[in-house]
């Protein structure tokens, strides 16, 4: 038997086949079936975006009025507290909190998924997107740029650098996060943690974030990732130096990066001293590096 | 193992690439796992396949063979979901809980059938592309792809009776 004769040009690519009972077979297992097509998770965004222009409907004024009138009464029904439907999607709108447990999708970047009586709200959307967390647990699976997703809370602001990660806030703004998989920047009080897969860090308000540390305890050998970040942040000169020394005697720093940028805290000295160590590709630092 | 080795999975590819990965390539991971699963573990299963694609990716020699492998990694999403399922259950519930529970009696006869069939089929009708965009996806022939929908949809004509 010859397989490939038996499909029929409307199976191949909806060309009609000239067969009108057999290509209407089709039909209705393409209508059955592509009820479950994978529709977009709810989706965060400050507004809905807007429809098709006016002026394609011009010529058509009496359809005009008609998709209004059902465009309005869709609305009425499907608008919910917090939500508008929008085809496919919910968008939730800005500044509204997100009080229940949910999953949801953030434009083409990924996914959240809050825990139950988690406190969430949208504060800006559209070149970044930045959320507040008040309170309660997300993990969050990101796919973008680098600070193109951040969620902040009372006690540090988190930048995404492609990853995975989990936050846990509680009332008072104290809470801890832990990655899985890429970078995460923290920020509180001036101050940085470069926080890798396999790392978490805790923060409060008022306070730096901590310096990263293993979730799991590790083998021997130094933890190179919080030795750099004594290298810049140790309050004190004396565990600088010794962080510094440590690190140098594994990793020689390029020219320039010298103990007296150490001794003097001079952040900047981690951009060019990371690709000599074993971190991998280097992150997206912000600025202030 | 030491924090070098912890901290070394930096990948080849960045996140913004591997977004366009994800985007374009979710309905053929979609279509694998709603062929297999119940419609309830579907969505989150989906995610975990990606993650897992981000996560293990710098394995990977050549991102044309992107397609293949995150196809591997949702069937054995997939697999691991009933072999999970049967150590949870006693032994004498384990034919019964192997078949999902599903709404829709044309999704049971979709998962009764071969591999290559359930797939290519499920593309077609759940995801809506047409043959050349299946083969353009999945990196199959024209004529695999043919001989899939064809015996595919014989098949599933079967399994569903007169009903279509």
């Amino acid at each position: 038997m010859n397989d490939e004769k038996d499909v029929s040009s409307y199976l191949w690519d909806r060309t009609p086949s000239g067969n009108a009972e057999a290509d209407s077979a089709l039909l209705r297992w393409e209508e059955r079936l592509g009820r479950y097509r994978r529709a977009p998770r709810p989706q965060l965004a400050s507004k809905p975006a807007p429809g098709p222009g006016a002026a394609k409907y011009c010529a058509v004024a009496a359809c005009l009025a008609l998709v209004g009138a059902l465009a309005w009464r869709e609305l009425l029904l499907t608008r919910e507290a917090n939500w508008t439907r929008q085809g496919e999607r919910m968008l939730l709108h800005k500044k509204y909190w997100l009080e229940q447990a949910e999953t949801v999708e953030i434009a083409s970047m990924g996914r959240l998924r809050f825990a139950p009586k988690s406190r969430f709200r949208i504060l800006r959307s559209g070149r970044e997107e930045v959320m507040e967390l008040l309170e309660g647990k997300f993990d969050a699976l990101i796919l973008a740029d680098p600070y193109r997703f951040r969620v902040v809370t009372a006690g540090v602001q988190l930048d995404d650098l492609g990853c995975a990660y989990e936050v846990s806030v509680n009332r008072q703004g104290a809470g801890r996060v832990e990655v899985s998989l890429g970078w995460v920047r923290a920020n509180g009080a001036g101050e940085d943690s470069f926080i890798a897969q396999g790392y978490e860090a805790t923060f409060r308000p008022g306070e730096p974030p901590s310096e990263p540390r293993r979730v799991q305890p590790a083998g021997a050998g130094p933890d190179i990732l919080a030795l750099l970040h004594k290298v810049w942040r140790a309050p004190s000169e004396d565990e600088r130096m010794a962080a510094f020394d440590a690190l140098a005697r594994r990793y020689p720093p390029p020219p320039g990066v010298t103990r007296e940028r150490a001794r003097q805290a001079d952040r900047k000295l981690v951009k060019e001293w990371w690709p000599e160590l074993p971190l991998g590709k280097p992150i997206a630092f912000p600025d202030s590096f | 193992m030491d924090s070098e080795a912890l901290i070394s999975l930096a990948t080849q590819v960045s996140a913004s690439e591997f977004s366009a990965l994800y985007e374009r390539y979710t309905p053929y991971v979609h279509a694998i796992l709603i062929a297999k699963l119940p419609l309830d573990y579907v969505e989150d299963t989906l995610q975990d396949v990606f993650a897992d694609a981000w996560r293990k990716i710098g394995q990977l020699h050549s991102l044309d063979a992107f397609p293949q492998w995150v196809a591997a990694i949702a069937r054995n999403k997939a697999a691991d979901f009933y072999r999970r399922r049967i150590r949870s259950v006693g032994l004498e519930e384990v034919r019964e809980a192997s078949v999902p529970p599903r709404q829709d009696p044309i999704l049971t006869a979709l998962a009764q059938l071969p591999e290559a069939y359930q797939e290519t089929l499920a593309l077609r009708f759940v995801e809506g592309l047409t043959g050349p965009e299946i083969a353009a996806l999945t990196g199959l022939t024209h004529g695999s792809v043919r001989v899939n929908l064809a015996r595919g949809v014989k098949m599933l004509r079967e399994l569903m009776g007169v009903e279509v």
